[in-house]
């Protein structure tokens, strides 16, 4: 039982990192229809960036500030100058970001040498703790606290501030939305560099958790596609539930069935996919 | 306050308007009427800047509008209620009546919450609710409510009693007669229903087949049976 | 064409081995290429997904011969049988949904394949995949004569291909690119003919995957990666979509671009990074569209104005035929003896999401009856037509058509018993000529819309019913102009003859003269006139003048209701009408 509850609490660990890593993901589907393929570059430029300036300020604090800015300025160059360009345009903006994944990918070559990083715990999250008569990872609940924090951040931004009320708006009749007086392709710039931000802030949180090496990526790219195709494209809530049930499914089955670790990840979604194609929460 | 000159507007190839100019002099209320499918939604569209004119001039408030964008157009002063409602569903009433106003403290002076609320009684005890559960009248209520915050000098209402139950259609005729009554809105009201435009219009317009083929003064058209059973009955 | 064909078979000798390696490539990536423009120029489903088919079928070889030392020929047979299957299976799932979420899922799924193929270490060798796959033959060991062997197995495949797209089924393909709405509503079973194409384009991906396997003679999670299912779609763009020769071109730019960057550059991936930037954002079309030969022609300007306009009213001859009737119509009708009830409906109601937008309507119409619905905007019209032809489902009631309950039946059934619409905006395959418009619409009630093998302008029997179609509107002359570059009048026409196409017992029209100008709102009263009398008509209209002289009977609806029906003169002196349309003041 207490394996069990090891399993389960390191499955929301990496269920609450997944989340934060590709609601930046789903906001984008729902919000624009982007398909980010860059998704997973700007997680790794963030976990690439958080290794330097980790290693250069031992500041963890600074090295998320640092780290999510550069994604979120790729993203806001590259809806300016290239995907407003194809406004609701699904395709030209996965092939258009799929180039940019490539240049990031290439950058990373160049710039940290192709050599996997992982970034060493912050002294202050680092080791373990003890809760009742268990003992936990330090730096494992640490995401599952940033995990929370990301989604009541979202939560609030969505439903409690003007801009969220303006990115519901456009989601319902983004026409309508113009005629109200909203700027939309000011809105979806900002929109879309925010959702980057926060593939940068996956980075730098994840970067002491999975790391940053080549190949990276295309691995996060994938586990977002699977959240976002589970929960249901565009759906946040979609997004936090199927985050969480991936990473308690992939924990248990690596503790107890090992061989079939991968499967952990694609089956869930292809059931959901046989049943009901539009996710969990997805609208037809 | 608004002037339009023969604009000429397309669907892709479909040729929708083929010359059409009116005007709304401040403090006016005009209609826009005739038939279904002559051009009246279109006709309000291409001012509001969401279906632009390919030929042709609109100017409001003494500026070139017939090429900016919608938003722009929304800022300087101009409402639109659309045809249909177009409620926001995930937005609640309250919302509905808040994030759209504009920075303008001097202009937000104007139309408070109360008032709108005074105007629209229903709309009082439901401002939690999402848009998406209201009744047909209540969200056309919402839809003028929502317009009315931007403090606009300039209304565009299309068809605003389309698909009501008797008893909106007079609260939100009763609405609009209080809004003419101030004086300090210029309204362009689209209707099909003769006796609602009647009723509210000082000057009318009746479109047919993509151009006006009638203007003048209500009282004028009370005496013309012919035009009526024309363009607007069967 | 044959020139190129000539220099691919006496060139290759003559070139350096790299080229030759080049060459082999090329026809490998271009089998695969094309097999996606199917999917994506002609059918209109972007797939991000087929190098799952590519992949399983390449590591299918390599796990055949070297996990299990069988031979090459069982291992071609595993490879195409397990791309079939992965097609027939994931093609279930993934053929229901459209657009974005139809890319989306064909990623996420070859995804998963990706991921099994470098975890699944035991099986398939995990990140350093299975190397030593023999070629079949020692003859093959040469990279030329393997070559020649893959050209052969292209020029094949492209064979099959280029058949398949001018096959009767292919032209169903590009009507379901430019309006699934209208395919439905012609008779055809939409999903099926997607879910076919899919399945044979999973085939021709795999065919390039076993030739991959054999000629690099190594297999790694990169065939079935995300790199490759994007690769070919570049290729397919940048060739230009929808062409198939294009994809070939795609496939000798990308090949060639990857190997002399890769040869030469160490960060080579930003180059190709700005390819795929710079195609986008410039060359959208392709280079074929870039050099404007679009399928071999160049778009065929209609001359429009008076000349055309008044040229239609004199072309149009009503035609002594069958289909046609004479100048008496409603003598004629009713004469008719058969009184048989051709449409029903009994307690329809539909709403959505709280909004009645249909309110109990129930009506029985006679065959041979001309309907005309009018009523102000937003009271049910066309919401109406929608649950009749089968794009809403209604909330209650039922329906029935010649006594037989259609409510729950899918549109294509419908059309297939004997229903037929035009839509209020003009519903066309805008890409297509006005001759294949029609074909689709002939066929769409015939089996041989299942024809993949022979070319669709063979079938002289719809050829002979396309000309007679298209004779009533005096189009012939105009067959081959896409139907976008038609003026509106003509398209509304020829929406008209769509319906007629397939053989309809009852006919509905939306509107049919919205947007025309007075000539030509006559000629369409003119021929909705003139129609078989044992037609049943149901026209929703807002011109007066053209429904009270097409119809025999008029409705009146008003908020989702059934107001009134009765003859003109009833409905003129209906004071109810009268308020509907006029209004009453409120006091």
């Amino acid at each position: 039982m207490d394996i069990l509850l090891i399993h389960v609490v390191n499955g929301i660990s990496f269920g609450a990192l997944l989340f934060i890593i590709s609601s930046g993901f789903t906001l984008a589907l729902g919000m624009m229809q982007i398909v980010n393929i860059a998704h997973g570059g700007l997680y790794l430029l963030g976990a690439y960036i958080a290794w330097t300036v980790w290693g250069a300020t031992g500041s963890f604090i600074l090295t998320i500030v640092v780290s999510v800015l550069p994604p979120m300025i790729v993203g806001i160059i590259t809806q300016k100058w290239l995907l407003r360009k194809f406004y609701l345009q699904p395709l030209p903006q996965m092939l258009l970001t799929m180039g940019i994944a490539l240049i990031i990918s290439e950058m990373g070559v160049i710039l940290w040498g192709g050599y996997p990083r992982v970034m060493a715990q912050p002294p202050s999250l680092a080791g373990a703790t003890r809760l009742g008569s268990f003992t936990f990872p330090t730096y494992r609940l640490f995401i599952i606290a940033a995990g929370a924090g990301v989604a009541l951040f979202l939560w609030g931004l969505l439903e409690k501030t003007r801009v969220g009320a303006y990115v519901r708006a456009c989601v319902d009749d983004e026409e309508m939305a113009r005629s109200m007086g909203v700027n939309v392709p000011r809105l979806f710039t900002f929109m879309f560099g925010f959702t980057c931000l926060l593939a940068g802030l996956g980075g730098a949180i994840g970067a002491a958790f999975l790391g940053a090496y080549q190949g990276a990526e295309f691995d996060i790219l994938f586990l977002s596609l699977v959240v976002v195709v589970l929960g249901g494209l565009g759906s946040l809530r979609g997004a936090l539930i199927a985050s969480l049930f991936i990473g308690i499914l992939d924990s248990l089955g690596k503790g107890y069935y090992p061989e079939l670790a991968h499967f952990t990840l694609s089956a869930p979604m292809l059931i959901v996919l046989a049943v009901k194609p539009t996710g969990l929460l997805g609208k037809a | 306050m608004l002037d339009v000159k023969d604009i000429h507007t397309y669907y892709g190839d479909s040729y929708i308007l083929q010359g059409v100019s009116l005007s709304v002099s401040e403090g006016q209320v005009v209609a826009l009427m005739g038939r279904n499918g002559v051009g009246k939604t279109t006709t309000m569209r291409s001012i509001a800047g969401l279906t632009p004119p390919r030929m042709g001039s609109i100017v409001f408030k003494g500026r070139e509008i017939s090429h900016l964008p919608a938003y722009s157009i929304a800022h300087m002063g101009m409402g639109l209620v659309p045809q249909g409602r177009r409620i926001f569903g995930s937005l609640s009433v309250l919302e509905h009546l808040t994030v759209f106003r504009g920075k303008d403290k001097e202009r937000r002076k104007d139309w408070t919450l109360e008032r709108i609320f005074s105007l629209f009684p229903p709309l009082r005890n439901r401002t939690k609710q999402k848009g998406s559960t209201l009744s047909g009248g209540e969200q056309q209520m919402l839809a003028i409510g929502r317009t009315l915050v931007t403090n606009p000098e300039l209304l565009l209402m299309d068809e605003p009693t389309e698909g009501l139950s008797p008893l909106f259609v007079k609260e939100v005729g009763r609405a609009i007669q209080s809004l003419k009554k101030e004086g300090k809105l210029s309204i362009l009201l689209v209707e099909q229903n003769l006796a609602i435009g009647l009723k509210l219009a000082d000057y009318m317009y009746i479109m047919n087949k993509g151009v006006i083929v009638f203007e003048g003064l209500s009282e004028g058209l009370l005496n013309r049976p012919d035009i009526q059973s024309t363009y607007l009955g069967i | 064409m044959l020139g190129s064909l000539v220099v691919s078979l006496v060139v290759p000798p003559w070139l350096s081995p790299f080229l030759i390696s080049l060459l082999n490539l090329i026809v490998i990536y271009a089998i695969l290429a094309m097999s996606l423009d199917i999917l994506m120029g002609y059918t209109g489903l972007d797939s991000l997904g087929q190098a799952a088919f590519f992949g399983v079928s390449a590591y299918a070889v390599g796990i055949v011969i070297t996990r299990y030392g069988l031979s090459w020929e069982a291992a071609v047979l595993m490879g195409l049988l397990l791309s079939t299957g992965t097609a027939a299976l994931s093609g279930l799932v993934v053929v229901r949904v459209k657009g974005l979420f139809f890319t989306v899922i064909t990623l996420a799924v070859s995804q998963v394949f990706w991921g099994i193929s470098h975890r699944w270490g035991v099986f398939t060798g995990g990140w350093n995949g299975l190397r030593g796959i023999p070629r079949p033959f020692s003859i093959l060991e040469s990279n030329l004569n393997f070559y020649y062997l893959g050209l052969g197995v292209f020029l094949v495949a492209g064979f099959l291909m280029y058949r398949l797209v001018h096959s009767p089924f292919g032209l169903t393909l590009r009507g379901i690119k430019d309006s699934e709405s209208r395919m439905k509503t012609s008779g055809y079973n939409v999903w099926l003919h997607k879910y076919i194409v899919f399945v044979i384009c999973g085939i021709f991906s795999g065919v390039a995957g076993i030739l991959y396997s054999f000629y690099s003679g190594f297999v790694s999670p990169g065939v079935l990666s995300l790199r490759t299912s994007f690769d070919a779609m570049l290729m397919v763009i940048m060739g230009g979509a929808g062409t198939l020769v294009g994809s070939v071109i795609g496939s000798a730019a990308i090949v060639t671009l990857r190997n002399y960057l890769s040869a030469y550059l160490d960060h080579w991936l930003i180059v190709l990074g700005l390819v795929f930037i710079i195609t986008t954002l410039y060359a959208p079309k392709g280079i074929l569209g870039w050099l404007g030969v679009w399928r071999g022609k160049l778009p065929i300007r209609e001359p429009v104005g008076p000349v055309a306009e008044s040229g239609l009213i004199e072309t149009f001859t009503p035609v002594s035929e069958p289909i046609q009737g004479n100048t008496d119509q409603s003598a004629i009708r009713s004469k008719s003896s058969s009184k048989m009830e051709a449409l029903r409906l009994e307690n329809i109601s539909k709403s959505f999401a709280g909004v009645l937008a249909l309110d109990n309507i129930s009506m029985t119409v006679y065959s041979g009856t001309r309907m005309a619905i009018i009523g102000p905007n937003g009271a049910g019209k066309t919401t109406l037509f929608h649950t009749i032809s089968g794009i809403y489902y209604p909330t209650a009631g039922q329906i029935s058509l010649f006594g037989k309950d259609i409510t729950r039946l899918r549109p294509h059934v419908r059309t297939n018993i004997g229903l037929a619409r035009t839509f209020q905006i003009t519903n066309l395959y805008p890409t297509l000529t006005a001759i294949d418009n029609i074909r689709l619409g002939i066929m769409g009630i015939q089996p041989s819309k299942y024809l993949l093998h022979l070319p669709v302008v063979s079938l002289s029997g719809v050829n002979k019913r396309a000309e007679e179609l298209l004779g009533l509107i005096g189009f012939w002359n105009y067959r081959n102009t896409e139907v976008r570059n038609l003026s509106y009048g003509h398209q509304r026409q020829l929406e008209l003859i769509m319906a007629l196409a397939c053989k309809p017992k009852v006919l509905l029209l939306d509107e049919p003269t919205a947007g025309l100008s007075q000539a030509e709102t006559k000629s369409m009263v003119k021929l909705v006139t003139s129609l078989d009398p044992e037609l049943t008509i149901l026209v929703i209209e807002h011109d007066m003048d053209v429904a009270f002289e097409i119809a025999d009977e008029i409705t009146v609806f008003a908020n989702g209701q059934l107001l009134i029906r009765g003859t003109k003169e009833e409905i003129q002196a209906s004071a109810a009408v009268r308020e509907v349309y006029l209004g009453t003041p409120w006091v």
